[in-house]
């Protein structure tokens, strides 16, 4: 059986009655969902008469099928047509929103993952420089979008502090003269944070997010740090100092620092230890997120990366855990399953640029490099570290925002990853959550359009999707993943910005 | 039956494509996405697509030749009914691209007056001798931190 | 008087020396599109090679990515078969309703355009 799953007995389906939506043998029970984003859990029994036109016209779950789109006859068109509109707002964004700046190639830690799309900290030449760096603050500003979001990235942005700084008080002034909102995101290790630096980056309302694998011994050994001292010790002691400060704020509680952990092969014995560290740092959310074999990961698979069932074995057994510690009253959320949830349950796009369709590449997101040039995303920017270019799409000293959107490989990538183009994707029951990614694939599948039977990429949504909507299934899941949803959509609406930054989410 | 015939020597696996089924655009694509595992040779009779295949590797065993051809031949089958899913959501597709491409430029909002205004604005000469100021700050700092510490060496941070 | 039986063709053709299993089916009874999806959707365990003629019948000629006897090949065609009669239902699905799909998203883009649904402003940094 192939990923999609196939029916156990396709003679018996009356397809008259049946509106448009794809369907998944969930074992035990069938998800069936509507381009529109609606969605229905039925057991086998339901599906079964469902699809053989065997519900009687007052079932109640005939009403329900019909209430949501899955009725040919009964379709409310102007109510699923508002639904797919507002689950679909991210087509409508007026330019990118997320401009991640590439103030510094150069990095302290060596880790697993990541090394060689860096460069030794003595390289100075890698830095932005402040021409380069005015160049790119004017470039952001071309784009139409009113709301932007800077994000700063390495290497080690701290490596470049100056170049930092001037940026964000700059695009402050532009901001202001221009009438944008502006968000601004520091990704760093903190190992070169100094109580003067988070002074600064309070007083501009820089939010703040760091990498934390886990305990010390598997952070260590994912990210060594070529200075002196431990790396694990230098990130709790900054978050903890930093959330100390924001509490002692009144009225400030959005600049507490958030974390993002990148799993290797070694993470693998942590899953409980790792959720424990962040509950005990006060973190709200943990994302859980997996490598991906391109760029220099692709280089190191063998020693730290793992099969695709690997990693939804560890994602399911931590996100097992975290909703026991939830049930024993202990707050703390999984990212991704937060992130999937946003779009099947209230059915709201939660500006997540990999699960688009077309992709957040150029239309949601950019990635400047330290020499000016402009890529689709942060993956593409990688690649041109390995020395393949084919995402470069200008440079902030020639290009207009005109000539970034003009661009054949921004036309490649927005064609390709539209799912209603994608054979496997078109008929998947989670093609209205999903999205691919062109650079993924040129990566491993050396096609921008990939081959979904055979893809990493799509195995691993799949997996994920797979295991919360099981657990979506579940009762008391529900109520649990409800009150995460209920948790976000506060802080979304008390002025929160989320950093879930791109470069550290790539590597 | 056989599919493919191997000549491990040479390092080649050759196979035919049914041009019936098989479109040249297929074809083309199919060998541009293997180019950096083999060198594609593609020659056509009336009836058939003949393809030849040769490792980019040396000494490539004769079953992992067999494997490219295989891979070959599902590369072919993607494109072939990418083709055919395109094809029949084509008008959906291209509305979804517009509009998002539409958007992404300003939604027709003209892009030369608003550059203009921002222009305007920031031409201000108060705007211009902060970020003058801006600049003379930073270029002073950076002076400072190029002449500290090698950066292999900067102090980290506490604790 | 009394028509010949239709003569049943053989559902397919095994070649375990070769790891392969072979179709012959009619486009007329299963359709282009079913014959290509389930085709496509064995990649992942085989390799596909087709031929024939897309108006009348194709042949799908299914080549194990591991060496496979008979039994396993057996099974193979069985998987097969299940694609392709549950792609006839997702590909009569798509296209019974492709008006409708095409008329809901025709709308969502007006609304988008003119009225009560805007596009979110708030970047979330994505990951």
């Amino acid at each position: 059986m192939s990923r999609l799953t196939t029916l156990a007995e396709p003679a018996a389906v009356e397809l008259k009655g049946l509106g448009a939506f794809n369907f998944r043998d969930m074992g035990g029970w069938h998800l069936l969902t509507n381009d529109w984003g609606r969605y229905m859990m039925l057991d086998d029994g339901e599906f079964a008469r469902f699809m053989s036109g065997r519900l009687a016209e007052r079932d109640p779950l005939r009403e329900e099928l019909a209430a949501n789109g899955f009725v040919r006859e009964r379709t409310d068109f102007a109510s699923m047509a508002r639904s797919y509109a507002e689950k679909t707002a991210f087509q409508r964004l007026l330019g990118p929103s997320l401009h991640m700046m590439v103030v510094t190639l150069r990095c302290n830690q060596q880790c697993q993952y990541c090394h060689s799309s860096v460069v030794d900290p003595s390289r100075t030449d890698a830095d932005m420089d402040l021409a380069t760096a005015k160049r790119t603050v004017d470039f952001i500003f071309e784009t139409p979008n009113p709301a932007i979001c800077i994000e700063f990235q390495g290497g080690e942005p701290l490596l470049n502090w100056p170049v930092v700084k001037f940026v964000t008080l700059y695009a402050r002034k532009k901001a202001e003269a221009s009438g944008r909102k502006l968000y601004l995101t520091l990704v760093s290790n903190f190992t070169l944070m100094t109580e003067e630096r988070v002074d600064f980056l309070f007083a501009h309302d820089v939010s703040i997010c760091t990498s934390l694998d886990g305990p010390a011994e598997l952070h260590n050994k994912n990210r060594p740090f070529l200075g002196s001292g431990a790396a694990q010790e230098k990130v709790v002691h900054w978050i903890e100092r930093m959330q100390a400060r924001c509490d002692a704020i009144v009225g400030r509680p959005f600049s507490r620092p958030s974390a993002l952990m990148t799993t290797t092969r070694f993470s693998f014995d942590y899953s409980k230890e790792i959720v424990d560290l962040y509950v005990k740092l006060g973190m709200e959310q943990i994302f859980v997120r997996g490598l991906s074999p391109i760029g220099y990961a692709k280089r190191v698979w063998g020693d730290v990366g793992y099969t695709t069932a690997e990693f939804l074995d560890f994602y399911s057994r931590t996100l097992d855990y975290i909703l026991e510690l939830n049930r024993k009253g202990v707050p703390i959320m999984e990212r991704m399953a937060l992130i999937l949830l946003t779009k099947i349950v209230r059915g709201v796009d939660p500006g997540f640029m990999d699960l688009r369709s077309p992709t957040g590449a150029v239309l949601g997101c950019l990635a400047y490099n330290y020499d000016g040039g402009i890529f689709v995303s942060d993956e593409g920017r990688m690649l041109d570290h390995m020395g393949d270019d084919s995402f470069k799409v200008g440079d902030v000293a020639s290009s207009d925002w005109d000539a970034v959107l003009g661009h054949p490989t921004t036309r490649a990538c927005v064609v390709s990853s539209v799912l209603e183009n994608q054979p496997m994707c078109a008929q998947c029951a989670f093609k209205p959550y999903c999205g691919v990614e062109p650079v993924y694939h040129y990566e491993t599948q050396k096609s921008i359009f990939g081959s979904m039977p055979t893809s990493g990429w799509c195995r691993a949504r799949m997996g994920m999707f797979d295991a919360v909507f099981q657990r979506l299934r579940d009762k008391e899941c529900r109520k649990i993943f409800d009150r995460w949803l209920e948790w976000d959509r506060r802080w979304q609406e008390n002025g929160g910005s989320s950093a879930e930054p791109e470069a550290e989410a790539a590597r | 039956m056989t599919l493919f015939k191997v000549d491990a020597r040479a390092g080649t696996v050759s196979f035919k494509a049914s041009r019936a089924f098989y479109s040249r655009q297929s074809a083309a694509i199919a060998a541009h996405v293997f180019e950096s595992k083999a060198r594609v040779s593609l020659a056509e009779t009336p009836r058939s697509f003949e393809l030849e295949l040769k490792a980019r590797r040396k000494g490539t065993p004769a079953a992992e030749l067999e494997a490219l051809a295989g891979e070959f031949l599902n590369e072919l089958l993607n494109q072939e009914y990418r083709l055919v899913v395109g094809g029949a959501n084509k008008r959906i597709a291209d509305l979804i691209v517009t509009q998002a491409l539409f958007c992404a430029g300003g939604a027709g909002a003209d892009g030369a007056a608003r550059a203009a205004g921002i222009r305007a604005r920031e031409s201000a000469p108060e705007f211009r001798a902060e970020v003058d100021r801006l600049m003379a700050e930073a270029r002073a700092e950076l002076a400072l931190t190029r002449t500290r510490t090698p950066p292999a060496k900067e102090a980290a941070s506490r604790p | 008087m009394a028509k010949a039986p239709a003569r049943k063709s053989k559902p397919y053709s095994v070649f375990p020396s070769n790891s392969i299993i072979s179709f012959s089916l009619r486009v007329s009874e299963h359709g282009l599109e079913p014959i290509l999806g389930a085709a496509y959707l064995m990649m992942d365990r085989a390799y596909v090679s087709i031929s024939g003629s897309r108006a009348r019948t194709l042949e799908v000629v299914l080549k194990s990515k591991s060496p496979a006897a008979s039994v396993e090949l057996d099974a193979l065609g069985r998987s097969f078969r299940a694609e392709l009669e549950t792609q006839k239902v997702r590909w009569g699905l798509a296209k019974n309703n492709l008006t409708i799909r095409r008329y809901i998203v025709e709308q969502a883009v007006l609304l988008g355009a003119g009225s009560g649904v805007p596009a979110p402003e708030s970047p979330e940094a994505g990951a």
